[in-house]
């Protein structure tokens, strides 16, 4: 942009103190809660509150991460169940979605469009409505109470989205190079597999992003397949804690934080990706 | 140490309570055995003289419904004990399982601890996919939907080795669907009212006593949170919460009205009492509480009786209406606190107050609580039901022995014979408290045994109370709308 | 579209891709079983009634009625009013936000990214956080928010954000606005890059002030993404549960039920399956709406791309 120099630039100076005023509504919340997390239970019931702990602790944090205290054992489950069901949704999801995505991107076969409005709709649909129906299809593939139930679950509401990131990745990716692949004499294939497909790498990482966040925050499918308490993920395992734990705010407080603590990382190393998988899709050059 | 109730006084008020109560329960069986308890007789020193006074080996009672080595499959959900029990019940808990195991070693056992809320959600969804538990152990009030559904396994307590008269006669009740029984009660429990001696005397109000009438409680609530500027009463107002009726239930009742005719003599479930002015008096006074004089919590619309444990213990809410696990709780609490808060909470415990929850112009009344373990019918369950194992599992639950150790601190044992065992008597002699939570039992009125039950006690009547107290109806318009609604309910919507 | 040619050479079509059709038949699959399945269950179940006494095989067939049901309740107009100020002001406040946000980060300086990140935050941490969070920060008696207002002298008693049916809502929609905002702002911050430097210069010399640059120069290179971005983001409201759901139930005394959570109650607390499904297939048709203008704003210049 020009830098022509103006007494004072209004429009400027609206946007820092607009920015101040956005990172503070951003930030305050997340502040709160951890110093919430410091406090020992009594403390955080004070009226007025404590702006800053009088006697600020850690040991919220030590009980949801010390193996030997049962709360701990609990916790540390649950962080390890999520982690097991995001990988295998992203694991799949990519599989699946990523020769779909080329295929949409390339190809031109009947009911192709119809099939990607279909594909698309699904991310319209509240989850919440198909909780019973989809409650009874597990039952009838045996899968009750399983993280199966889960990652079928969740890869249809992560297909969507991926298929629509890799294919706006692929529609992005010049198709003389294939062509140039198939006058060299390799099939369709070959050439998806061993020219596109590495092309189209950062996008299968965004995809994979996706597919991970989604799957480590969502709860109300997880609240309602999973029975037993051994096989939770977080976001239930937490609510279970703040239904059973008479209140402990402090306690609920440390542990979302330490529930957000690996998505965050995995977004802020690999933001990059992330942000360009949101927009690739969203601008058509 | 005991509150300062004389025995002479209770026992005056149980006199008067317990006719009224044997006209509304069912008649009694005439009871030959010398085991068997007299409930006319009910008072804390008839209970601490029946206790300790027999000796009961469950193995060998539970043999003779099924030998000890059968071999079979057993899968059963319950609320267990969850991080926020005293360790007491952990331990006991444990103990359980490990003499299930060493009485009954070849039934392979699959027990799932599932919270509190969500267990009558998890059990309905299951059942919609045929893969529901064998046994399943329930509150009081859910049963009766999978009863009138067709779920359950008819069963009676000669099924399993006792006989009727060992139960609570509410309690029958409660597992009775169109004269078939259909589980056996473990516990009883009925609540109490809880309140802080100091923060009494700091009010200017009698430490020793609490509020006599539901009326008194309101006036004590005012006063405690004008001169102190914390809440009196811990109301509590969560829509889709059991917390929530089993607080205002006693309320309503003691003012003369109720959800049905569940109040009366002979309910027949078919009159909705919710819009009589007896109801509205009683929803009234919660109004007060809440919006005249804002001396309960405001949270108390999203409140459960869990959030009001944490301002108890810190010496900021006056009076709680609870179970007699409460102590144990708070007593956990207290350890568990440091630093400063320690000696708050120490002093919050050695100040709690157990005593009768108030009475109203009608009557003293309490929720008649507690659980009952069912049996479902091999079609809903996931690998077919083993009913042998099963009558094991309900017959070891249900006995004199663990009815009593599992209702160690938060109930009583649905099997009366439990009184008489030596646990009994430990628990008398070291739970505090104990013996005026019991008297509280002949005032026990159970919910209406309907499979609307739920609906109208979870969603109607909290419904209720928040349109009162959020001021979007008027008190008589908020009444008037719940009557409606369960009247449509009954009708069969 | 996708044929060519007429009825007769579909087959023929279909025949010569059958080759494309792998390549699309795992997602396909997955796609229709589970959710081929639940929509047909969802709709027959809509003409039945469920009562308490019994079992949901022996439902009762009751046609329509169901839906006259969920439409002339009492609580449907209310429900529909706060689903459409509940989608309405979190989309459009959000988006504003993120335009903001979008306009302030748009010059490289140091620490960009660095607030980048921070902004995305809220987006990335799961809904069930957020609720949990602001909960706390709503609380009506241990709240920040309220003991601040008291001890700045705003206010005589803590402020009563969601046990208090004239605010419940709007503080629900701030915490959604929280969460969302920065998925517009990087959505229209990929869009500010489509501005042509060389236009803005131009107006530049032409004397025009900064508001005037935005509005005839930025703001027409943002049509595209900002109608996609405003499409997400109704489409994720309008089905958004858990914030309203964990944080009030729908509470107090349903001033803050929205259509979705009125849905979850109805099933799940009232055991009203047959009403609920009712409740659903309205809630479908009225998306189908909206879908049809969302995939015909993504799918534009799709054709250019393939073989």
């Amino acid at each position: 942009m020009s830098t022509a120099r103006k007494p004072i630039d209004w429009w400027r100076w609206a946007g820092r103190g607009f920015l101040l005023f956005i990172l503070t509504f951003t930030v305050i919340p997340m502040i709160w809660m951890l110093l919430t997390s410091i406090k020992t239970q009594f403390a955080a019931m004070q009226y007025p509150p404590q702006w800053w702990p009088a006697e600020p602790t850690l040991e919220n944090y030590v009980k949801l991460l010390d193996p030997t205290n049962s709360v701990g054992q609990d916790f540390l489950l649950y962080f390890w169940n999520s982690f097991y069901v995001a990988l295998a949704t992203t694991f799949l999801g990519v599989v699946v979605a990523i020769p779909a995505a080329y295929a949409f991107s390339r190809f031109r076969f009947p009911g192709r469009t119809f099939l990607f409005f279909s594909v698309l709709l699904r991310n319209m649909f509240p989850a919440v409505v198909f909780l019973m129906p989809l409650f009874l299809l597990m039952r009838w593939m045996g899968l009750v109470g399983s993280h199966a139930s889960l990652v079928l679950t969740y890869l249809t509401f992560g297909l969507p989205l991926s298929i629509w990131l890799l294919k706006g990745f692929y529609d992005n990716i010049p198709i003389q190079l294939e062509q140039a692949a198939r006058i060299d004499g390799a099939t369709r294939f070959q050439a998806f597999l061993l020219i596109v497909m590495p092309l189209s790498t950062p996008g299968i990482i965004a995809t994979a992003i996706f597919s991970f966040i989604g799957a480590w925050n969502e709860y109300v499918y997880a609240l309602t397949f999973i029975n037993r308490q051994d096989r939770m993920t977080l976001p239930v395992g937490i609510q279970r804690f703040f239904a059973e734990f008479a209140t402990d705010w402090p306690g609920l407080m440390a542990a979302t934080f330490l529930m957000s603590v690996p998505v965050v990382v995995l977004f802020l190393v690999l933001q990059k990706y992330f942000v360009r998988a949101l927009t690739e899709g969203a601008v058509k050059h | 140490m005991k509150s300062a109730f004389s025995f002479a006084r209770t026992i005056g008020t149980l006199a008067a309570l317990l006719t009224t109560a044997a006209i509304a329960f069912s008649p009694m069986e005439a009871s030959a055995q010398d085991t068997s308890i007299d409930l006319n007789k009910w008072s804390p020193d008839y209970v601490r003289s029946i206790a300790g006074t027999a000796k009961f080996d469950t193995a060998g009672d539970c043999s003779k419904v099924v030998p000890l080595d059968y071999k079979g499959k057993l899968s059963v959900w319950w609320t267990g004990p969850n991080d926020a029990s005293p360790d007491i019940e952990r331990t006991i808990n444990d103990q359980f399982w490990a003499a299930w195991k060493a009485a009954y070693p070849n039934i392979e056992t699959d027990a799932q601890n599932v919270n509190y809320n969500v267990l009558l959600d998890k059990f309905r969804t299951a059942l919609l996919g045929n893969a529901a538990p064998m046994v399943v152990r329930l509150q009081i009030l859910g049963g009766v939907e999978f009863a009138a559904k067709g779920y359950l396994h008819q069963i009676n307590p000669e099924d399993v080795g006792y006989a009727k008269a060992d139960f609570w006669p509410g309690a029958l009740k409660s597992v009775t669907w169109e004269g078939k029984t259909y589980g056996i009660p473990t516990n009883n429990e009925t609540m109490a009212l809880i309140w802080n001696a100091k923060i009494f005397k700091d009010a200017g109000l009698d430490p020793e006593n609490p509020p006599a009438t539901w009326d008194d409680l309101v006036a004590y609530s005012k006063q405690i949170h004008d001169r102190l500027g914390i809440p009196g009463y811990g109301l509590v107002a969560r829509q889709n919460a059991g917390n929530t009726p089993f607080r205002f239930m006693p309320q309503l009742w003691a003012y003369g009205g109720g959800a049905l005719d569940e109040a009366t003599d002979s309910p027949n479930y078919k009159t909705v009492m919710l819009n009589t002015p007896a109801a509205k008096r009683a929803l009234q006074a919660s109004y007060n509480m809440y919006v005249r004089d804002k001396s309960v919590p405001v949270s108390a619309l999203t409140n459960t009786q869990n959030e009001n444990q944490a301002p108890f213990i810190a010496g900021k809410l006056a009076m709680v209406i609870a179970h007699p696990s409460e102590y144990a709780k708070m007593m956990d609490l207290s350890a568990k606190a440091t630093g400063a808060d320690k000696k708050i909470a120490e002093e919050v415990v050695a100040n709690m107050r157990y005593g009768l929850i108030p009475k109203g112009p009608a009557r003293r009344a309490v929720v008649f609580g507690g659980s009952n373990i069912h049996i479902v019918k091999d079609e809903y369950v996931d690998g077919g039901q083993d009913e042998m194992a099963a009558k094991a599992l309900v017959c070891f639950w249900t006995s004199p022995e663990w009815s009593t150790k599992l209702a160690w601190t938060g109930s009583n044992p649905g099997n009366l014979k439990g009184f008489r065992t030596e646990w009994m008597k430990e628990r008398l002699d070291s739970i505090r408290f104990l013996d005026v939570t019991t008297s509280m039992l002949p005032s026990g009125i159970p919910f209406p045994v309907i499979p609307e039950a739920p609906e109208i006690m979870n969603i109607i009547v909290p419904d209720m109370l928040q349109n009162a107290l959020t001021g979007a109806m008027t008190v008589d318009a908020a009444a008037d709308d719940a009557a409606g609604k369960v009247e449509d309910l009954l009708g069969g919507f | 579209m996708g044929n060519s040619s007429r009825k007769d050479g579909l087959l023929a079509q279909i025949i010569a891709h059958r080759v494309d059709y792998l390549y699309v038949l795992p997602a396909l699959i997955v796609m229709l079983v589970v959710i081929a399945y639940p929509i047909y269950y969802t709709v027959e179940l809509s003409f039945y009634k469920t009562p308490a006494n019994l079992q949901m095989k022996d439902k009762i067939f009751i046609g329509l009625d169901n839906y006259v049901t969920v439409l002339t309740s009492r609580s449907f107009h209310k429900v529909t009013v706060n689903t459409v100020i509940w989608t309405v002001a979190s989309t459009i406040v959000a988006f504003l936000l993120g335009l903001g946000a979008a306009l302030s980060l748009n010059r490289e300086f140091q620490g960009r990214g660095f607030l980048r990140a921070l902004l995305l935050i809220p987006y990335v941490v799961s809904a069930v956080s957020a609720s949990l969070i602001w909960q706390w920060i709503y609380h009506s008696d241990f709240g920040v928010i309220g003991a601040l207002a008291v001890e700045l002298g705003l206010s005589e008693e803590p402020i009563n954000f969601i046990d208090n049916i004239h605010t419940a809502l709007a503080s629900l929609i701030v915490v959604n606005i929280w969460r969302e905002f920065s998925f517009a702002m990087i959505m229209l911050m990929a869009g500010l890059q489509t501005v042509p430097d060389s236009l803005l210069r131009a107006a530049q010399v032409d004397g025009a002030n900064a508001w005037n640059r935005f509005w005839h120069v930025t703001a027409p290179h943002l049509k595209g993404v900002s109608m996609v971005t405003v499409l997400l983001l109704m489409v994720a409201n309008f089905n958004s549960f858990i914030i309203p759901w964990i944080m009030t139930g729908g509470g107090p005394a349903g001033a803050s039920d929205i259509w979705i959570t009125q849905i979850y109650e109805l099933a799940f607390g009232r055991q009203r399956w047959g009403t609920a499904s009712a409740y659903s297939v309205i809630l479908f048709v009225v998306m189908m709406a909206l879908g049809y203008f969302y995939v015909k704003a993504l799918t534009r210049g799709d054709d250019r791309r393939a073989e």
